[in-house]
């Protein structure tokens, strides 16, 4: 299911009308007229409903001899509320490139000649300054904390917060000892 | 003349109130889209509300005229709506009809209204 019949699907369900002719159609199938009567609305607004719940897929209609059959597309509630938010959003590649965008924005600002010109105090900034910082570091391979500060004071002075930093988010891996540090992957 | 420009008036203004407390119960009751077209409706009333203000105020004390003209707007307005309906339903735009309806359906009250006071067909 896409976002978009996601939104039309909840949108046509977040009606007491609506709900009740879903209500009436998981009883039986039934005819216009006869869901007015049930419910006490013109046939017109009936169809008017039924219009909306047919294009968001939650009700299919047949003909019959002598009427047209309205039935519900059970189908589409085996679908999980769950499902549908785990799904990607259609604006997954918008999202990233807003991401992107973010993430220059910062790095523009705190780095200079490659030198970071101050630690952020916002921790979602300091997330992509240390990140920034960390690709000077080779993934399998093992360093000193003397190698490490030498690294990290390419880029600032203060190397001890960043060290540290890096280590709480999980950018660099430390041994039990603090003798030996590596890059961590998939962060 | 004037109890029965009064009394219209008061119908109108009676309808143009009773549909904008149901559109608001209707919302409140989770039924949006019914709460709309309950708008929809008190506009209707409203059109002809304001309609016959101005056939008073352009044919002054005239009765005849403030009749002949307000007549005019009720055979005149509803022709366009007819034709949505029909163009609608061509198409099996069910929720245009609706709507369509809804405006055809309030005009026939007015008339019926109308022939209940003045006693004469518009």
């Amino acid at each position: 299911m896409t976002e978009a019949e996601a939104i039309r699907l909840f949108k046509c369900l977040a009606d007491k009308s609506r709900l009740q002719v879903l209500k009436s159609l998981a009883v039986e199938d039934m005819y216009v007229e006869r869901l007015a009567e049930r419910l006490g609305l013109t046939a017109s607004t009936i169809s008017f409903h039924l219009k909306k719940l047919s294009d968001a897929g939650i009700v299919r209609a047949y003909k019959t001899q002598y009427y047209m059959m309205y039935s519900l597309n059970k189908e589409i509630f085996q679908t999980s509320i769950l499902e549908i938010v785990q799904q990607e959003s259609d604006e997954a590649k918008k999202q990233a490139q807003r991401d992107a965008e973010y993430r220059q924005r910062v790095i523009d600002a705190f780095f200079q000649h490659g030198k970071l010109k101050s630690i952020p105090t916002q921790l979602k900034k300091e997330r992509i300054v240390l990140e920034v910082i960390a690709e000077a570091f080779d993934f399998d391979r093992m360093y000193s904390e003397r190698e490490v500060n030498i690294i990290i004071a390419e880029f600032h002075d203060d190397f001890c917060t960043i060290r540290r930093d890096m280590v709480c988010e999980r950018l660099l891996g430390r041994s039990k000892t603090g003798t030996e540090y590596w890059r961590m992957k998939n962060i | 003349m004037d109890e029965q420009k009064q009394k219209f008036e008061s119908y109108l203004v009676e309808q143009i109130a009773a549909c904008r407390q149901r559109s608001k119960l209707l919302a409140e009751d989770g039924r949006m889209d019914e709460g709309n077209f309950e708008k929809i409706r008190a506009n209707i009333y409203e059109i002809f509300k304001t309609i016959f203000s101005a056939a008073e105020r352009v044919c002054g004390k005239d009765d005849v005229a403030v009749r002949r003209f307000f007549m005019e707007k009720v055979e005149q307005i509803p022709t366009s709506w007819t034709a949505a309906y029909e163009a609608a339903q061509q198409n099996g735009d069910v929720e245009r009809m609706h709507m369509e309806r809804i405006k055809l359906d309030a005009i026939r009250e007015i008339r019926y209204m109308y022939r209940q006071i003045w006693g004469e067909a518009i």
